[in-house]
């Protein structure tokens, strides 16, 4: 494989300005005792020793095809400016490193990332499930082989306990949720006015009970509530959407066998019960030509969540892949916006799915962002009554659905009373998220001019993940990255 | 109002009150539509009802917004694009250098994207348009470079508002004092005499602060006949004003405050030429009376001049003066009538009037001979202050041969000093005698001080760019032979590098 990195590819992959200007200051052949690369099949890697704080230089190392990175330093970033630094100088100068067989820690290293990818092959994580138990539980040896009958011993043995462990977490939901029910009553006999001047307080008490009865979605819902309270203008509304979808999800939860299968499943993961990996495996996939539309990343309690999402150019629909990272763990890189990739998606069991993970990935760049810009002219709606129709059919579908993928064709951004906005050829009008700081950038590609553009819809704002001209697509960089 | 709105707000104001305060009740269930309408059932308390009803309320609403019809003002769209846009590599090195404060490279790039005719692109404007400070000594050069594009966007901004080329008069008589400023500028770099015209004719209307702002850039394109407007300017109101005047006509050698200074001085100094004692002779002068202040003089001592005050009249004075005048007067060669200086008792008034008028003039022989007698007295100071105003062609032969007899490069040295004042693109043979030294510092193994790393990064932008593969080669061989890891070579060698990316990118 040719050595197809460039500085600015390898500086995306940076997690704040600081780690890439340091890792730029790092990217220097002087800097380093060490500077070797070598090709194992189908896996590259770069290696190197840079002086570290202590006497030990930090080792460092780079998995091209990810890529992946690893290094000794106690950074809590990822990837740390050496290993980021590592890849710049890669980059920019290839000759400097020279070829070498992997030494132990580096081989050992590829070993065992080969081994955790042939377990999980995509992603299985939840929040329920932090990342980082799932790494520190990736053994490095496999379990020892069981005679075949006490394996299935063993096998009803924990079914029988993996049914109690579920009958107890439903007793606690409910409790819960009885508790919420008397809460929200209070809520509303109160009234909402006087519940906005409450301290943080008020509404992280049931979100901790919440959390106890192990409903973490419930108590997500009460946090969002919470930072509503202290914002102004059209607060209400807002808030009467949160009340009305905890409320909907606690009669559905207390009724969930007498829903539809589809319609349990959101219930179910609503209140923050997680569907594994193992779950997906019978489930339909859809096979595609998937071009990654955008990503936004969101941060709760710490744990830091990517939504990348993806369009089927066949089947026009919408994707998102979610990853998720705690403090200092890294979020998945490997579906940067613009890629075009061949891959087979399930999703997750839902009356209107959006989530879903890359079950099987056959190529990437089979098509230029350009050619599939033509396409998505097909997909989308070309006009705004057209895609907030869509939106309309996912609420009747799913309450729940908060974030709804708006791939708009034909949209003028302007800049009126202190807002971005986006018209239409009619002249219907929506407004872009207060969050969304690209607006100048955004002008700058229309140039007064209808542009393509993909962004999260909540209902009454939307936030512009990319956009795209004849020639050109942009994505905007997430604000938390 | 739509029923259901009614309905809504009836449940909105319900539960922003509170149920303690108003008992809820649905007036009629039946106005929300549909299936909506079978689920607002009214048994159960108040909170029970209040909180179905929002539910539903809510969400049916949530569902059936619609996106609201509007009356844009439409933007006249960008214009064709004139320039093609830069390659994403050029892009991203333009990111690199508006986020990593690594700005002094900013002119650079814009110049090779000139060269290139190749333009800002899309993505990066915001971010360039917003580093006001930084552009807008660049303005004039980075016009062309934003392109139709960025020039159109720049115009949608109030603050980025300059950034465009004037086509109209009118934004003249219309506009804010900055695009008045700039469109000024630009006229005045195109058409000079009509520029001063323009604003002769509205003189009388400017505040006494834009007066001054005009006349400062009548410097750009100064002539002959813009001294009768200028003169007359003498007599402004305002001291900012008549200052700026007295200033840009000192720079006309035939004007007549040039002339009535000359006069003056001639009445002060004298040349004696005799075959045994030639030499000057000075008298200071009386008094600073309106007619000298009308011409400039300041009265009192400015800050940090050491003279007393009739020397620091005549210091002004011959500040005034082109030097070569007294050339021609008194028929001597500079340096002649500077080391006569040495023997008057005003000698640090002539010198400091000299060094002011010759790097006026850009007056090398005069410049170099004050530096020559400065060296003498022993006054380095004074030496390295005259230094940097020399023609920069001047800068580098000196700098040259100084840096030839160094064995290592320090900051101390006359040669560093000199080196830190080269503040302009470098010819080849600095570039080479520059990396030379660098390399013979390497060689020689001493970690230096932190001065040594700002001589070196300073020095970074201007290394001439044909020569940067070359230079940052011979850095890195002396590097690894000497087995360096000094981190000011490091800094120079990532800046001098990524100007090569630069000019590659493109």
């Amino acid at each position: 494989m040719p050595n197809a990195w460039t500085a600015e590819q390898a500086s995306r992959f940076a997690p704040d300005e600081a780690s890439e200007k340091n890792a730029r200051d790092l990217a220097v052949p002087q800097k380093w005792f060490l500077l070797r690369k070598n090709e194992l099949p189908g896996c590259q890697v770069i290696w190197g020793e840079v002086k570290g704080s202590g006497e030990k230089p930090y080792r460092c190392q780079v998995d091209l095809t990810g890529p992946e990175f690893n290094c000794t330093c106690p950074s809590r970033k990822h990837p740390c400016k050496h290993a980021l630094g590592l890849l710049l100088l890669y980059a920019g100068q290839p000759g400097t490193f020279q070829p070498g067989e992997p030494p132990d820690w580096v081989a050992g290293w590829l070993a065992k990332r080969s081994e955790r990818g042939r377990r999980k092959s995509a992603e299985k994580t939840g929040p329920g499930a932090s990342p980082q138990q799932e790494q520190a539980a990736a053994p490095a040896e496999e379990p020892p082989v069981e005679p075949a009958a006490a394996q299935d011993a063993a096998k009803s043995a924990a079914q029988i306990s993996k049914a109690k462990r579920a009958a107890e977490r439903d007793r606690r939901i409910r409790a819960g949720l009885d508790d919420l029910e008397v809460w929200l009553r209070d809520l509303l006999r109160q009234g909402l006015e006087s519940a906005q001047g409450e301290p943080r307080s008020f509404w992280e008490a049931p979100a901790a009970r919440l959390v106890d009865a192990q409903a973490p979605g419930a108590a997500r819902v009460l946090r969002e509530m919470r930072d509503l309270a202290a914002l102004g203008d059209g607060w209400q509304d807002q808030m009467l959407l949160r009340i009305a979808r905890l409320y909907l999800l606690m009669e559905g939860y207390r009724r969930i066998d007498s829903l539809p299968e589809a319609a349990q499943a959101d219930v179910r993961a609503q209140i923050g019960i997680t569907t594994r990996q193992e779950e997906l495996e019978h489930y339909p996939g859809l096979r595609d030509t998937w071009m990654v539309m955008g990503r936004e990343i969101e941060e709760e309690e710490k744990l830091k969540t990517q939504r990348t999402w993806l369009w089927g150019m066949k089947s026009g629909k919408a994707a998102a892949v979610l990853s998720f990272a705690p403090p200092g763990g890294t979020l998945d890189t490997s579906l940067p916006p613009g890629a075009v990739l061949a891959a087979e998606l399930v999703y997750y069991p839902s009356a209107y799915p959006l989530r879903a993970l890359i079950r099987r990935r056959a190529s990437t760049a089979q098509m230029q962002p350009v050619e599939a810009i033509k396409d998505l002219a097909r997909c989308g709606s070309s006009s705004l009554l057209e895609a907030a129709a869509g939106y309309t059919a996912a609420l009747a579908a799913s309450p729940w659905v908060e974030r709804y993928p708006f791939l708009l064709n034909g949209v003028t951004p302007l800049y009126e009373d202190g807002e971005w906005a986006l018209y239409d050829s009619q002249d219907r009008r929506i407004l872009i998220s207060r969050g969304f700081s690209y607006g100048w950038g955004l002008l700058a590609i229309s140039g007064g001019r209808p542009v393509g553009l993909f962004g999260e819809w909540d209902g009454s704002r939307i936030l512009p993940l990319s956009a795209w001209t004849d020639d050109q697509f942009y994505a905007f960089r997430p604000r938390l990255e | 109002m739509t029923d259901f709105e009614t309905l809504w707000q009836e449940i909105s104001t319900a539960a922003l009150l509170g149920t303690r305060r108003k008992p809820f009740r649905l007036k009629d269930p039946n106005a929300a539509a549909g299936k909506a309408a079978a689920l607002l059932k009214t048994d159960g308390d108040d909170e029970k009802q209040l909180l179905r009803a929002a539910s539903v309320a809510a969400i049916y609403r949530q569902a059936g917004q619609l996106p609201a019809q509007g009356s844009p003002t439409r933007l006249i769209p960008c214009p064709e694009d004139d320039w093609p846009r830069c390659s994403q590599n050029a892009g991203d090195c333009l990111a690199i250098i508006l986020t990593s404060g690594m700005t002094e490279l900013l002119g650079e790039w814009i110049e090779i994207a000139a060269q290139h005719r190749q333009r800002v692109r899309e993505e990066h404007l915001p971010a360039l348009l917003q580093q006001q400070k930084v552009i807008r000594p660049l303005r004039r050069a980075l016009l062309p470079v934003l392109g139709a594009r960025g020039r159109w966007l720049a115009a949608q901004n109030p603050d980025w508002r300059t950034f465009v080329y004037y086509t109209d008069e009118r934004i003249w008589h219309e506009g804010q004092q900055k695009e008045r400023l700039a469109y000024f500028s630009d006229l005045r770099a195109a058409e000079p005499d009509r520029a001063r015209e323009l604003l002769q004719a509205t003189w009388e209307q400017e505040s006494w602060s834009d007066r001054a702002a005009f006349l400062q850039v009548l410097a750009d394109g100064l002539s002959a006949a813009d001294e009768p407007f200028l003169e007359s300017a003498l007599d402004d109101r305002h001291k900012d004003v008549r200052r700026a005047a007295a200033a840009l006509l000192v720079r006309l050698p035939e004007s007549r405050l040039v002339g009535r200074m000359t006069a003056r001085l001639k009445q002060l100094l004298t040349w004696r030429s005799g075959l045994l004692r030639s030499g000057l002779t000075v008298r200071l002068p009386e008094t600073c009376d309106d007619e000298i202040q009308r011409d400039g003089i300041e009265p009192k001592v400015a800050k940090g001049v050491r003279l007393d005050v009739r020397s620091w009249w005549l210091a002004q004075m011959i500040a005034c003066v082109p030097p070569a005048v007294w050339e021609k007067a008194w028929k001597q060669a500079p340096l002649q009538i500077i080391t006569a200086a040495g023997k008057v008792e005003c000698e640090d008034a002539l010198l400091w009037g000299w060094s002011e008028a010759a790097a006026l003039h850009q007056e090398a022989v005069w410049l170099e001979s004050l530096i020559l007698h400065e060296s003498r007295r022993g006054n380095h100071r004074r030496m390295l202050e005259i230094f940097p105003r020399l023609p920069p062609a001047v800068k580098e032969r000196l700098t040259i041969s100084l840096l030839r007899d160094e064995s290592r490069l320090t900051f101390d040295t006359p040669a560093g000093t000199c080196l830190a004042a080269c503040k302009h693109p470098w010819g080849r043979e600095l570039t080479q005698a520059a990396t030379a030294v660098i390399c013979k510092t390497l060689e020689h193994g001493e970690t230096q001080s932190w001065r040594w790393e700002r001589l070196l990064r300073e020095s970074a932008p201007y290394f001439n760019p044909e020569l940067l593969e070359w230079a940052a080669e011979r850095i890195q061989i002396a590097m690894n032979k000497a087995q360096s890891r000094d981190s000011a070579v490091i800094g120079l060698l990532t800046i001098l590098n990524f100007r090569l990316k630069i000019h590659r990118a493109f």
